[in-house]
Formats: C-alpha cells, structure tokens, sequence
C-alpha cells in the first residue's frame, strides 16, 4: 500500500498530464455533445461576451467598410427586384393564391460576436437563437455570398460550422451551365476554396462564377459561394480541379442573414415517404 | 519573489489581449497565424512547480479554445508543451532549476534559449496542427502551417524579449 502511495506521489506530474491531456481531447472529440451541454454553452456566452466588448469598437472602425457592403447589397437587390417586376408584369398588390409564389425562405438578420477563420476547423458564434426561430441545419448566409451550416442553438446564440471546416460540402453549379460539383476548402488560403466533382464535357470558364443549386435542401437556389480562378484538367481524368475566390471575406464578416427554409419538414416527408415506398 | 510575480502575471495577461485582439486577427499568406500566447507559459519562472505549470498550460489553452472556437486542440498541445518544458528546463543551460527565476536569453545564454523557446513553438505548433486537421491525407497542409506558423511565433518571441529586455536595461 505504502508502496503504491510512493509510486503515486513520484509520478504525480505524469498523472496530472495524463489527465488533462484525456480531458483537452474529450473536448475534441465529444464537440459535439459538449454544444449541447450547459456549462460550455454558457461559458462560450461568457466568451462571448466579454470578445463582444472588444468586438464592438473593431465594428467601429469596420463601420463605413459594413455600409458600403450593406448598400452595395442594396442596390443588387433593388435591380433585382426591378427585374422581377418586369418579368411578372402587373401590380405587385394583385394577390393570387398560388404555392409558387408562397414564401419558401425566411430570413433572420444576426450579429456575429466570435469568428475564427485560421484553423482547419473553423466556427462561428451568432448573437441569436432560438427566440429568434433559428433552427439546426439552417443556412447562414453573408451579404456577398455563402457562409455555413448552423450546428448548435441555445436561446440567444447560435454555433456555425463555417464553409471553411473539414467536413465542409456545399453543393455549387456552375451559374452559365447546368453542371455542379462540391465545393469544400484545403485549409490553406480562406479567400479561395476548390469546386470538385466537375465532369469534364463541361464549359468552365475562368472568371464564371459559382452558385448554390436547387438540390440542396438547405440553400436557396442562386446564392453567389465564389468566382473561378484557375482551371485544371489533367488528361487521364474525369474531372476538374477547379480553384475558386470565395466571394465571402470570412475574416471581414459583421452581420449575417440565418436562412430558414419553410419547406424543410416537407421535403423530409416527401424523401421519407419515397424511401419507406 | 513578489516581483516575479506581479511581472509574469502582467506579462500573462498582455500577451493573452495582444493574442485575441490583434493577432487571431492577422493572416499571413490568409492561412498562416502567429500563436504568441504560449510565450509566458515558456517564460514562467524554473522555480515554479510542475503541477502549476501544466494547469497554467492547461487553462491557458482551453482559453485559447473557447476565443476561437477550437474545442481542446490547444489545451492539449499547449498543456503538452508545458509538461515538455518542465523537462526541459535548466538541462540546456547546465543550471539547476533553482537558478533560473527568469528562463530567457541572460540566464540560459542566446544559444540556449533559442533551442529551448525554438523546440517548444515548434512541438506546440506541430501537435496543434495535427490535433486540428487530423487527416493523413493533408499531411502537407499539417507541415506547412506548423512550419510557417512556428517561424512567426519564433520571430515575434524574439522581439518580445529584446523589447522587455532593453526596457528592462534602461530601467535599471
């Protein structure tokens, strides 16, 4: 027993390492769960919090730099909408009741208070939650394009898997051709990522740009992910290698849209149906 | 006694703000990042016990974790790191621990405290990144950071120490 005491005592150091080595990689590995789990949720609040407060005077000094984007987003949306105008041809008060024109999207404005884009696994912490109908598995969305997949929401905030993370695959087309791919990141530059899975009879050309498409069932159709940089097709393959700008500056980003899709719950049932079938 | 003290405690809490607010911040080459924060786990005096060590190591990293949102990859390499250091400490110079109040380039000699700080950010920045990507697939992405990385964090030490120790100089 004195023995075991002694052996104890002597390596007590090693022990201590031991375990805080097995609780640092319990973080990692249960991530998780540990999103799910009370005290991390409020010490990440905590965080937060207290990052907010040196957020804030940075969001003053990004202040004309977040209006410029904000009015630049307008005006792509007034033309936008100047067109859709054009294309309906009557008075937007007409209502007629059709599932077409039904609201499919819903869209929740959010601050980001933590943002990291200098790891392989990258995050995002969103001052909103649940109060404010975000869900799990929505689409988060920047004023100049993609930006990630909510993991976790407590009541006032919101975990995003940022498009630059390893388990990163948004689904992109290209926006003159009918073909898409995935588009994930290699870790190295976060204002480029890379479009895979391009079949080779397909026209990519340098500067097109790359947009989400209308299979995903999280993304609205259209939403601008990056512009084609450089294009590679070796001979014996079936694919491109396409590099892409992402239109998002990740290490710029103040304010983002949560995108809700309403008609999520039937989709399910319509693929639950189709595989119970 | 006091003095060391006060003066690790302020150099802790510094580097922490310099760490989070403006160099989390900085892109080099848009990938590589510089992780000055292990600097006073490295500086912290040999006199200290090696239990405070590794929970100093330890919550600084998990700090480190939850401002950028990395979930225990940098508790461990820097908890890792520290256990290397109580090892390493005092053997590069030839001094017992108990003569080394201040690790750094007067005590340890230039030579030594290049090898000690330059084999601790290189053994912190290796195990952080492949704790992070943990994919042998991207076996380059894992050296090219570690290596770039651990150049900047070396290179930003170095100037630490020159900046505190000709202030240090003029002061006395």
């Amino acid at each position: 027993m004195q023995n075991l005491l002694l052996f104890f005592l002597r390596y007590r150091l090693v022990f201590l390492f031991v375990f805080l080595e097995v609780i640092s990689i319990g973080i990692l590995v249960q991530k998780r769960s540990f999103h799910r789990s009370v005290f991390v949720n409020s010490a990440q609040a905590w965080v937060a919090k207290t990052i907010g407060v040196f957020g804030n005077t940075q969001n003053f000094f990004q202040l004309q730099e977040s209006n410029e984007r904000l009015l630049e987003e307008n005006m792509k949306l007034r033309s936008l909408l100047q067109e859709v105008r054009g294309k309906l041809n009557q008075p937007l008060q007409d209502s007629v009741v059709d599932t077409v024109y039904r609201q499919q999207y819903q869209f929740v404005r959010a601050k980001v208070v933590q943002n990291s884009f200098n790891s392989r696994n990258n995050y995002l912490t969103l001052s909103a939650g649940k109060r404010n109908g975000i869900e799990v598995g929505d689409a988060v969305i920047g004023p100049e394009g993609i930006v990630g997949i909510v993991d976790a929401v407590t009541d006032h905030y919101t975990s995003v898997i940022s498009l630059l993370h390893k388990e990163s695959s948004i689904s992109g087309k290209l926006k003159n051709e009918a073909y898409f791919g995935s588009v994930r990141w290699d870790g190295f530059n976060h204002r480029q990522a890379q479009l895979h899975d391009v079949p080779r009879q397909a026209g990519v050309v340098i500067g097109d740009t790359v947009v989400t498409n209308a299979y995903s069932k999280v993304f609205p159709e259209g939403i601008p992910i990056g512009v084609i940089k450089e294009v590679e097709l070796k001979t014996n393959e079936n694919f491109y290698t396409i590099e892409l700008d992402l239109l998002t500056d990740f290490a710029a980003l103040s304010y983002v849209y949560v995108v809700n899709n309403l008609f999520k719950e039937d989709l399910e049932m319509l693929e639950e149906a189709r595989e119970d079938a | 006694m006091r003095k060391i003290q006060v003066e690790n405690i302020v150099r802790w809490v510094s580097v922490m703000l310099i760490q989070i607010m403006i160099l989390n911040h900085i892109m080099i080459r848009g990938y590589l990042n510089p992780y000055l924060y292990i600097l006073p786990i490295i500086l912290l005096p040999g006199t200290m016990k090696g239990g405070w060590i590794l929970w100093i190591g330890f919550l600084t990293g998990l700090i480190m974790d939850f401002a950028m949102n990395t979930y225990g990859v940098h508790a461990a390499s820097t908890t890792a790191m520290a256990f290397l250091r109580i090892q390493m400490i005092g053997t590069l110079s030839g001094k017992t621990s108990e003569e080394m109040h201040r690790p750094g380039m007067q005590s340890m000699g230039t030579r030594g405290f290049l090898i000690y700080a330059g084999v601790l950010t290189l053994f912190h920045h290796i195990l952080l990144n492949v704790l992070d990507v943990f994919r042998v697939s991207e076996i380059l992405l894992i050296l090219y950071r570690s290596v770039f990385s651990s150049a900047l964090t070396f290179l930003l030490i170095l100037l630490f120490q020159l900046l505190t120790q000709s202030s240090k100089r003029n002061a006395l």
